[in-house]
């Protein structure tokens, strides 16, 4: 793991369960990131906010995770990655991936929607 | 036919399982008899016990008056001097009328008959009969009347009276007890007679009725029975005014109705055989896999809609070595538009080598095609010339969509042209609307075309893919070559509409002039091509030295920032630029090196030689290491419009390198170890722009 890799704990004062991410998202961060996400839904936090907007960088597996862990967050719940940073956004567009993951402005506005 | 067979397998398979049935007939003749019966009975049996208790009330009254009336006659004879000779006759006039009077005696109070039918026993004491039980019902017996019942008759006995009302003596009747029980007899038999004739009557109604009101639930079944075979033809009689005439009627009416949607069933099947042969003929003379003419590559893409459709394109290499190319739009879909397309095919394939003028080529189509077509069909087409050793093309459009030119630079021209569809106008018209055009193609350019289908493609708020998303597709992958091109648009358009099914025809054509301007003039691929980068980079590149280790990659973050121009860049696309050559160094590190961390590979970076408004175009990234070989290449680009890809989350790495450069080339094994090479030519990086677009 590299050490300006950041992940907050989960935070569970809101409605809704929530993660911040920082640093770099290689590939190593992303694993640590896919088993915290996975353990916060394993208590029952069915629907999770990430809040990527200090991700400075972001590797082929941090996308792939994000990916993988929308499809998991998808069965009963939600994932929502609210806000993204630049980085993260230029890869997301450049691989087309819009579609297929939940962006939203603030963590606010993805709390709007799922209300 | 086919529904026809399906149905009576149906019908059979019921018909085969044995069920034993109770008809409705017998179930309500039974019930209804049986209930009659019982209803018969019970009446019967009550009247019976009715009249014989009436009847032997009445018998028993009739006993006490005569009683009364010996005993009248009695009184005034037993006061005269020869009471018997009054008695004795009126008592055997009684007996003879009345046979079953078997006793008639009158005696005195002394005891001594004076009175009786046989004029012996005159004079007698009288002994009353034996065993007489006193009858103590309802009868209203006067002071010193008696009733009695013995063993074989039945007594009454009433006072003599004299006029001063003192008894003088008493009159005794007595009637056969045998006579009462055939009177009751009698009674019941006729009582009988009359029930069993009610009875008779009763059930022959029941049948009749049951008969004749039921009897259409037999024809009813047999009917159904019948359409249950498939046997739709044959109507079930409607008779009589009982619901079971409108129960035909609907049946009759359902019946028509199968038959309609039989008829109906069959014949979409048949339209979509027919559907199918005609794409599958549409689909045989679109020209398969890709043609490679000197260094141009042409490629093409076809997504039929869910209904057959008439786009087509097609390219033919000329026997003078110039490439012709073509992409048309039939209006209309059905198999009329695909017939045409047909027709335009063969048409095209037969005169395209006779024409050395595009637009002399569309007017002859034109001419040949103006019979066919009926008023309001009409055809838009592309059509070009490639002369192959020049990079010449002439073309000229019928109408079609703007040509898309995409330069080695990575800007993008659209190529508007005039033009009327062919078939839409008179062929002078037309004449006068086309004209040949001409375009010089350079090393690293590309040219799209496509049919409405591409850029009227919806998505499910209704806006369109538009000219816009063809152009950021082509910024994206337009310096992959044709065929990546060509998967990116596919992918774009199927994530645009949702996944679901194309409502028209997705056609696609792209011409590549193949090679790069990368270190000026066309650059050799290949090895070759590599290992001369190789050599430039170790003579003038900047270098990093990494063991294969993933913790170690992160050095590559500042590195690859600092090298210049990629300083100069925008931060998101600086960020870009960074993922792409981490993506090479992890796969290298991974894959080709195992994470060995005994093992290091080489990073050079070759700025352009000529930096400017071209950002990066013409600097590489070159790697080098000594691990085994791996084949990054012959992993095809990801569909994350499959979910399950998406799941697993993995690959990539890949993607985002053929996003971001515009040649990616992995050389294993060469004399100098394994090469990687990631080469820019598009700049400003397309994404990048959108994502400074966006915000």
């Amino acid at each position: 793991m590299l050490a300006d890799f950041t992940l907050s704990p989960l935070g569970t004062s809101g409605p809704v369960a929530s993660i911040d991410v920082g640093g770099r998202l290689d590939a190593g961060a992303a694993q640590d990131l896919r088993k915290r996400c996975l353990d916060a839904r394993t208590l029952g936090h069915k629907h999770l906010t990430l809040d990527l907007s200090q991700v400075s960088f972001v590797a082929s597996s941090g996308i792939g995770a994000l990916l993988a862990l929308t499809e998991e967050f998808a069965k009963d719940g939600a994932l929502y990655l609210a806000p993204i940073s630049p980085a993260v956004r230029s890869v997301i567009q450049l691989l087309n991936l819009e579609p297929y993951l939940s962006i939203y402005e603030s963590r606010e506005a993805a709390l709007a929607v799922l209300r | 036919m086919k529904a026809t067979l399906a149905m009576t397998g149906q019908a059979m398979a019921v018909v085969a399982r044995p069920r034993r049935i109770l008809g409705l007939r017998l179930i309500v003749t039974v019930v209804a008899a049986l209930l009659t019966a019982a209803g018969v009975l019970g009446v019967g049996v009550v009247a019976e016990r009715q009249s014989r208790a009436t009847l032997s009330a009445e018998l028993r009254s009739r006993l006490l008056l005569t009683a009364r009336n010996l005993a009248m006659v009695g009184s005034s004879a037993l006061l005269s001097d020869y009471p018997e000779l009054t008695l004795h006759p009126l008592i055997r006039e009684m007996q003879r009328e009345e046979p079953a009077l078997d006793l008639a005696v009158v005696v005195d109070h002394e005891g001594i008959i004076q009175g009786h039918s046989d004029a012996r026993r005159l004079g007698e004491a009288y002994a009353p009969p034996e065993r007489v039980a006193p009858l103590t019902d309802a009868h209203a017996l006067r002071p010193g009347e008696s009733l009695g019942e013995g063993p074989t008759l039945l007594l009454a006995e009433s006072p003599v009276l004299h006029p001063g009302g003192e008894p003088i003596g008493k009159a005794v009747v007595g009637m056969r007890r045998s006579y009462v029980a055939e009177r009751v007899q009698a009674a019941r038999q006729a009582l009988l007679l009359v029930m069993g004739g009610i009875l008779i009557l009763s059930l022959a109604m029941i049948l009749l009725l049951m008969s004749r009101l039921l009897r259409p639930v037999g024809a009813l079944r047999s009917g159904l029975e019948r359409i249950g075979r498939g046997d739709l033809e044959t109507a079930l009689p409607v008779t009589g005014r009982t619901e079971f005439s409108l129960l035909a009627a609907a049946v009759n009416e359902m019946a028509g109705r199968l038959r309609a949607a039989q008829v109906e069933m069959v014949e979409k099947e048949r339209l979509a055989h027919e559907l199918d042969l005609a794409r599958e003929i549409q689909s045989g003379l679109l020209p398969e896999g890709e043609l490679v003419a000197g260094p141009f590559l042409l490629a093409g893409a076809h997504r039929a809609a869910a209904e057959v459709g008439g786009d087509y394109y097609d390219f033919l290499a000329l026997p003078d070595g110039r490439v012709a190319l073509a992409i048309a739009d039939v209006a209309g879909k059905g198999l009329g538009g695909c017939m045409i397309m047909s027709m335009l095919s063969a048409l095209w394939r037969s005169h395209a080598p006779r024409y050395g003028s595009p637009r002399e080529l569309l007017l002859a189509l034109d001419v040949q095609l103006a019979a066919t077509l009926k008023p309001g069909q009409f055809i838009t087409m592309f059509y070009g010339l490639l002369d192959v050793e020049t990079g010449r093309l002439r073309f000229a459009s019928a109408a079609h969509s703007p040509l898309l030119h995409r330069k080695a630079d990575g800007s993008i021209e659209w190529r508007v042209t005039r033009g009327i569809p062919l078939g839409a106008v008179s062929t002078a018209m037309l004449a006068r609307s086309l004209q040949d055009e001409e375009l010089q193609l350079e090393p690293g350019d590309l040219l799209l075309q496509y049919t409405d289908g591409i850029n009227e493609a919806f998505n499910p708020a209704g806006e369109q893919f538009g000219l816009t998303g063809i152009e950021r597709c082509v910024q994206q992958a337009g310096g992959r070559g044709a065929q990546a091109l060509l998967e990116t648009l596919h992918r774009a358009v199927v994530a645009w509409s949702a996944d679901g099914p194309p409502s028209d025809d997705e056609t696609l054509l792209a011409l590549a002039y193949q090679g790069s301007p990368t270190g000026g003039g066309r650059q050799q691929s290949g090895a070759e091509g590599v290992l001369a980068c190789l050599a430039r980079a170790e003579r003038e590149g900047r270098q990093l030295t990494l063991p294969a280790q993933l913790e170690s990659l992160s050095a590559l973050h500042d590195w690859v920032r600092a090298c210049p121009p990629v300083d100069a860049l925008a931060t998101p696309d600086q960020g870009l630029v960074v993922t792409a050559v981490y993506e090479a160094a992890a796969n290298i590190a991974e894959h080709a090196c195992a994470l060995d961390p005994a093992q290091r590979f080489d990073l050079w970076w070759v700025a352009p030689a000529a930096p400017g408004p071209g950002g990066l175009a013409g600097g590489y990234f070159l790697f080098r290491d000594r691990g085994q070989g791996f084949a990054p290449e012959a992993r095809p680009a990801s569909d994350l419009s499959d979910p399950a890809q998406r799941r697993r989350g993995r690959g990539l790495g890949l993607d985002i390198i053929r996003g971001v450069t515009s040649r990616f080339e992995y050389i294993p094994a060469t004399p100098a170890g394994n090469l990687t090479l990631l080469a820019f030519s598009n700049s400003p990086l397309p994404l990048a722009k959108e994502s400074i677009h966006a915000r």
